[in-house]
């Protein structure tokens, strides 16, 4: 294998829809963040400058991945990957508290990163550099060839779940099965698997958090918890459903405006569009993450080698899982984890995730008729 | 929308995936048709009709009480109405009836609510403030008429004892946008913020913690139920130092004149009493403040805001003797038997330096000097002592220095030296200003806490203290106190009968038939002190118009065996220091020791205050030393 140059002529593939999409996101991020975030006192809104530095240190991340020789990700995986679980275990042990939880890594006193955003990539990278490979069995995998990439997975998945990050723990293992089914796998595996998750469930109950069991219960009946756990998924759904077709208007919601949305500006930044916006702002956004999903789909399904098609389709299903539990939370069809809302919610580690992410995808696209 | 796929990597698993996704997609559009477009207005109605307003509240801010416990700054309930602008259907119409109600205009209202634009949506905008109570009972009665209008309550200042202690209590007013950005923390538009005095000094004591109600109202504005509330923590009390009678009397002996008074226990520093005139009432500072109450007390031409008692530095004049007395004992450049001869001048380099007597005092030693106020006995001294040492001793009692009272506005003065002169004048010093500032005047100049300061540390035989003014502050939640404890700054390590004989000195000031002090006679009490009259203009003493008079100065201790008050007063213009300043001296010390039980029944010939302080200096002491004619 070698790593080639830039050629010129790739660049006419370059996939222009895409990058449109994203900054739109990052656009209407922009402009809810603004209303999320308003300070009456200071008449700004501080979040969203933050916010916009942090999509222009994506859109920089973007333009870097896509010009990478999809080689280079092939070769360096592991070591990407390795650095990921590194930083994820130094959080574990010596990570800052904030809001209870080891969730950032302080890199000077402006700056702080969350490698749980970045460690989905590399698990992406990696399973697809194992499903990706050339002698990868013809009639699914079993059990005993899953193994190693199961344990592989395991390691962030548990480093990300001990912080305590239950919904960062959960997208990982979410992205990691989806490609585990589009790899291949024989019936008997999915039918032994699916007894050893049975299995783990008991036990896995046993850890979980108390504020993590009592979210789980409050999504099964939120009734039961009406000014506590299911306050919140109560309001969220409010504050969607009287935003009706049109919206209140730019800085005229009144569950934002009240502050009474939990973590409106990350988590449920979503209730505060649907809000404003109404019906017709929440398809639109719902459209522009469909867009980008089904061109990475097809920039997956287009690929003439392995390791990228692999790539693509992780990077697709690291969106499609996220906006899912993210939207289906907020409108209270998925119980409340706190995971992001790509490019809409306020944290610039998650854009610069995505951001990179879809450089990946954009760079493979470009180069789909080019062989290694 | 299509995939075509183009190898067989995953075989028909990629476009199971795809089916997965869209069918996924679709289950959310659908969710969101059904929350937004089906249940849409049955949500409008739930999040129009519970509001939940999240509302701050104010914590009461301490209590400030003198050492008797007695109430100095309180709080008193202020109402306001306010509009709640999300919940008034037809504004114009609500406008109009309130109007109707309270007999003001729409406009005003208008320009109120305009004033209040950038406060945050869904909050009350307050259009009358602080209304009375008829006004109050007027508008509740017609709440049915006015959805959206409600009335607040929140606490203000009040001061019961109006124009007393203005300065030094300060005031509130509510932050403002530069504050706002310099104290993040827990501050936000609308609180109350200490300003000056003892409410800026002591904000983080007074102040408490904000509370939350979380209030859920309905589209009307009426509420129906609270649903959280963390209780505000209210402010903490302060017990001042300050003894309200010795203030009041002080301010009372003042009148009409501009000047300070500061009296202080030499024992351990604690401020007796810190006023400065003049003054206006506080109360203008209670509620909504009146544009032009304002206007009036920030732009008087005699800056009744000003504190003078820390702020205003004067030439000490004569009563600077008493430590140029010391410093001569001291340095062993005179002994109390030295004696100069007074002709009336003292010639010095080709001019004369003349003395307030013009006739002269003839041979005069330490104490006869003292007594009669002689300027060319301590023009004498001031060349024997040189500049450098005059300021070394002034110094030592804490002249040219702030004494770091718990108030914002202390001024240091000026104590001159040499390397004074050429650091700040950038000239050298001549032998000819020595002869000035031996006599108090020249580039000295002192405030009235430092002469109080000083004085008294003649009194205790050489102890600073720091100026104190908060006995105890506490927290009424908890009922736990925190003492101040006495803070000896300096010793002046100087023999014991130094102190002894310039004391013995000052009480002949006062007790001498030929004492420059006498209005300052306690009886039954021995009073002793310095008298100053401070040039303002160095022409002869012609009238010349109040505002070039001289200024009157008296500083003072008692009782003299074991002094446990000392004072220091200026009149500004108020001419001689023994008739203007000495009776103020005599008025503060006069309650004093009355409060002591130390007077008796005749002495005090009826009760000092009221009717007034003209009674109390008409002891026949007094009447005698008038008699007199003083001079010094």
């Amino acid at each position: 294998m070698r790593t080639r140059g830039l050629d010129r002529r790739i660049l006419g593939n370059f996939d222009w829809k895409m990058l449109l999409a994203l900054l739109s996101i990052c656009g209407v991020s922009l402009v809810t963040l603004y209303s999320a975030g308003f300070n009456a006192d200071l008449q700004s809104s501080p979040q969203m400058r933050k916010q916009a530095i942090a999509m222009g240190v994506g859109t920089i991340a973007f333009v870097f991945c896509s010009l990478v020789n999809t080689n280079f990700w092939r070769r360096w995986c592991w070591v990407l990957f390795g650095i990921g679980c590194c930083a994820l275990m130094i959080l574990d042990f010596a990570g800052i508290v904030a809001k209870g939880s080891r969730r950032w890594l302080e890199l000077g006193p402006y700056f702080r990163l969350q490698p749980s955003e970045f460690t989905k990539i590399a698990l992406v990278l990696v399973l697809a550099r194992i499903f990706g490979s050339e002698d990868a069995p013809k009639d699914g995998y079993s059990l005993k060839q899953l193994l190693v990439p199961l344990m592989l997975v395991c390691l962030p998945v548990v480093l990300v779940a001990l912080q305590p990050d239950l919904g960062t723990a959960l997208t990982h293992l979410l992205i990691a099965i989806s490609m585990i089914f589009v790899a291949g796998v024989r019936l008997g595996t999915v039918v032994r698997l699916g007894f050893l998750g049975l299995a783990s469930a008991y036990p896995l109950w046993m850890v979980l958090h108390d504020y993590q069991r009592k979210r789980i219960i409050t999504f099964l009946a939120p009734e039961t918890d009406p000014l506590g756990s299911g306050y919140h998924a109560i309001q969220s759904q409010i504050a969607v459903g009287s935003g009706t077709f049109f919206g209140k208007g730019f800085l005229q919601g009144t569950q934002t405006q009240l502050r009474f949305l939990p973590e409106q500006t990350t988590d449920f930044i979503f209730s505060v569009l649907a809000e404003e916006w109404g019906f017709v702002g929440s398809i639109l956004v719902l459209a522009l993450y469909a867009f980008l999903l089904y061109r990475a789909f097809s920039a997956s399904a287009r690929c003439k080698d392995r390791f990228p098609a692999f790539v693509c389709f992780g990077v697709s299903m690291m969106l499609f899982w996220h906006v899912i539990i993210n939207i289906g939370m907020v409108i209270g069809v998925v119980p409340v984890v706190g995971i992001t809302l790509p490019l809409l919610s306020y944290g610039g580690s998650s854009v610069v995730a995505f951001m990179s992410a879809f450089g990946l995808v954009a760079g493979i696209s470009m180069r789909r008729y080019f062989f290694a | 929308m299509r995939v075509q796929i183009e190898h067989q990597f995953f075989g028909t698993r990629l476009g199971m995936m795809l089916v997965f996704a869209i069918t996924a997609f679709s289950l959310l559009a659908l969710r969101l048709y059904y929350l937004q477009g089906i249940q849409g207005s049955h949500f409008r109605d739930l999040s129009e009709n519970n509001r939940t307003r999240t509302v701050r509240t104010a914590p009461p801010r301490g209590t400030i009480y003198d050492r008797n416990r007695e109430l100095l700054v309180r709080n008193r309930p202020e109402f306001n109405v306010a509009l709640l602008l999300e919940d008034i259907p037809n504004l114009q119409l609500t406008l109009e009836t309130l109007a109707e109600i309270t007999g003001h205009s729409v406009e005003a209202f208008k320009a109120s609510l305009k004033h209040n634009r950038y406060s945050r949506p869904f909050e009350p905008k307050v259009v009358m403030a602080d209304i009375t109570w008829a006004e109050l009972a007027r508008i509740k009665g017609q709440m049915y008429r006015l959805p959206g209008v409600i009335v607040e309550v929140s606490p203000t200042r009040a001061y019961p004892h109006n124009s007393l202690g203005v300065q030094l209590f300060g005031y509130t007013r509510e932050i403002s946008k530069a504050q706002l950005a310099k104290r993040k923390a827990d501050y936000s538009m609308g609180d109350m913020v200490g300003q000056t005095g003892l409410e800026s000094s002591y904000e983080g004591a007074l102040r408490g913690r904000s509370g939350y109600r979380r209030v859920e109202v309905d589209a009307r504005g009426n509420r129906r139920s609270e649903l959280g509330l963390v209780d505000s923590i209210p402010g903490k009390d302060l017990i001042l130092t300050i003894d309200v009678d010795l203030q009041r009397a002080a301010e009372f002996a003042l009148g009409e004149e501009k000047g300070a008074v500061v009296a202080i226990d030499p024992r351990n520093g604690e401020v007796l009493a810190l006023v400065s005139k003049p003054t206006f009432d506080a109360n203008i500072f209670s509620g909504e403040i009146r544009k032009a109450d304002w206007n009036a007390v920030a732009t008087d031409k005699q800056h009744p805001l000003y504190n003078r008692a820390i702020g205003s530095a004067y030439a000490p004049a004569s009563t600077f003797k008493l430590i140029m007395a010391i410093a001569g004992l001291a340095e062993k450049k005179i002994t109390p038997q030295t004696t100069f001869f007074c002709p009336g001048f003292f010639h010095f380099a080709g001019r004369n330096y003349g003395c307030h007597k013009k006739t002269g005092h003839g041979t005069v030693d330490l104490q006869a000097a003292i007594t009669m106020s002689c300027d060319v006995y301590f023009y004498s001294l001031g060349q024997l002592l040189g500049i450098n040492k005059i300021h070394d001793y002034g110094y030592l009692f804490g002249l040219g220095q702030k004494l770091g009272i718990d108030l914002e506005g202390e001024r240091a003065g000026t104590l001159p030296s040499e390397k004074w002169k050429l650091s700040h004048l950038g000239q050298r010093w001549y032998p000819g200003e020595t002869l000035s500032v031996a006599i108090g005047q020249g580039f000295l100049s002192t405030t009235p806490l430092q002469m109080a300061v000083s004085i008294a540390a003649l009194a205790n035989g050489g102890s600073i203290y720091k100026p104190m003014l908060v006995k105890e502050i506490i927290d009424t939640q908890t009922g736990e106190k925190s003492i101040t404890e006495p803070k000896l700054e300096t010793k002046i390590d100087l023999p014991a009968e130094i102190f002894q004989r310039i004391k013995e000195d000052a009480i002949s000031v006062v007790n001498d038939p030929r004492g420059t002090g006498r209005k300052a006679i306690i009886p039954g009490v021995t009073v002793g002190g310095k008298t100053g009259t401070a040039q303002v203009v160095s022409l002869g003493k012609e009238s010349l118009g109040k505002h070039l008079n001289d200024h009157a100065w008296f500083i003072a201790f008692a009782p003299a065996e074991n002094p446990t008050i000392a004072l220091a007063v200026i009149v500004e213009n108020g001419g001689h220091g023994g008739a203007r300043a000495a009776p103020v001296s005599h008025a503060v010390m006069s309650v004093y020791f009355r409060k002591l039980g130390m007077l008796t029944e005749e002495q005090q010939l009826g009760p000092v205050f009221p009717p007034g302080f003209k009674h109390v200096v008409e002891t026949p002491q007094a009447l005698a030393a008038e008699e007199e004619g003083l001079s010094d």
